[in-house]
Parts: C-alpha cells; structure tokens; sequence
C-alpha cells in the first residue's frame, strides 16, 4: 500500500488576518439582520410615536457616551497596532469604564420605564425588546474586551493585535447599533 | 503628550467630536417642527454610521493582509 502526501499550497493562500477581517465583518451583517427585523417590528407595532415620557436627556447623555467609548477604544486598537502595550490597556480600561457607564444609564432609564410604560404595553415591548437587545450585546462586547485588557496585561499582543482590533470592531459594531437605535426609539 | 502624538490622535478625536455634534443636531430637529424632520434624522444617522465605518472600523481594510 503506497501513501501519498498533499502539500498545502501556502504561496496563494488568502493570508489568515484577511480571513478573520472578512469573517468579522460577515458577522456584523448577520447581526445586522437582527437588529432589522427588530426596527420593522417597532414601527410595526407604534408606527413613529415616541412615548412623550422617555427621558430625552439620559437618550442623549447615554449616546455620546457610547460614541466617546469609540475613540477610546479606537486609540487602545491603534496603540496595540504599534505595540505600545500601556497605552493599549489605558485606552481598554476608558472603553470599559465608558461602556459600564453607559450600562448603567440604560439600567437605569429601565427603572423610570417600568413606572411610565411596563413591559406589557405597546411602546414598553418594543422599548425593552430592544434596548435589552442591544444592553446584551453591550455586555459581551464588555466582556470581550475585558478578556483581551487581562490578556493584554500579560503581554499577548505584542506580536499579534488581531484580538485587539476584533474586540474594538465589535465594539464599534455595538455602536453603530445604537447610532440607529437611538433615533428609532428616543426622537421620531 | 507630545506634538507628534496629538497630531496622530488628533483625526479620531475630530470624529468623535463631529459625531457628538451631529447627534445634538439630530436631538434639535427632533424638537422642532421642522418639515422633513423624519429624512432629516435619517441622513444624520446614516453620516454618523459611515464616519464610524470609515474612521474608526476602517472598511477600506478588509481585504488588506497587514494591520
């Protein structure tokens, strides 16, 4: 019996980080898709009232927060790029914070929600569908980043930042999410 | 921090302070009556998408084998 061995060809493969940055972004339109389905099914079900009792002002706060915890996560993604490993874990430890507070202000527009309009009514379904939604993807965009600080802390992406620019694109990814959601729900 | 280094952070910190402008800007059409207030908050929050893809996720990367 003859065995044949198969070489790999490496010379015209697609090289891996071009292969990950195309799978990361495949994913952003699938859960893109998500996000859709969840936009149809608020002007479905309310058509473009708002509820004149959501607070605007923790809507706008909350927002630029979110959009604040871009840059700095930008600037953790460039630092990791040039190997700067303090300036990475400084920047990751403001996304954190930035995203926790953010966290926060959505937790705590849901306790004045629950008095003004709960769960069972029309605009309080789609108000907590989809500020739920998006708070989850929130909190495993935290949790990722809180993985690749505690991995960064450790010196791991010194030779290869790829984990570091995934977390931060989801990160922006989770963004540009509320980019949208917050018109949506806060202001038509 | 040294000139070099807010020159290099400088373009990140100009989006940041663009998109928080355009989401103040987004919050006043919406209180006044203006006519097409709906297209209006629409195109804002379409800018503000394509600046983060551009500036910050850098699309134009994707099919790039270097970081």
């Amino acid at each position: 019996m003859s065995t044949t061995t198969e070489t790999i060809p490496t010379e015209h493969s697609t090289p891996r980080l071009q292969i990950n940055r195309i799978g990361l972004w495949l994913f952003f339109v699938s859960e893109s898709m998500l996000f859709l389905g969840l936009f149809a099914i608020r002007f479905s079900l309310v058509g473009t009232d708002v509820h004149p009792k959501l607070s605007q002002l923790i809507g706008l706060i909350i927002t630029v927060l979110l959009l604040a915890s871009s840059y700095t996560a930008f600037r953790a993604e460039r630092a990791a790029h040039a190997g700067d490993q303090a300036e990475t874990m400084h920047y990751l430890r403001l996304t954190l914070m930035l995203g926790t507070v953010f966290l926060a202000g959505v937790a705590y527009e849901w306790f004045l929600a629950f008095e003004k309009f709960p769960p069972d009514t029309e605009f309080g379904t789609v108000f907590f569908t989809m500020t739920g939604m998006h708070a989850f993807h929130v909190i495993t965009g935290l949790i990722f980043l809180g993985i690749i600080y505690r991995q960064a802390r450790r010196g791991a992406y010194a030779e290869d930042s790829w984990p570091v620019e995934a977390g931060v694109k989801y990160w922006h990814f989770v963004d540009i999410v509320w980019v949208f959601l917050y018109p949506v729900l806060y202001l038509l | 921090m040294s000139p070099a280094k807010a020159v290099q952070s400088s373009p990140g910190l100009m989006v940041v302070i663009v998109l928080s402008v355009l989401t103040l800007v987004e919050y006043l059409v919406s209180t006044t009556d203006i006519p097409g207030a709906l297209l209006w908050i629409a195109l804002i929050a379409v800018a503000k998408a394509v600046m983060i893809i551009t500036y910050f996720m850098h699309i134009g990367n994707i099919f790039k084998a270097k970081s």
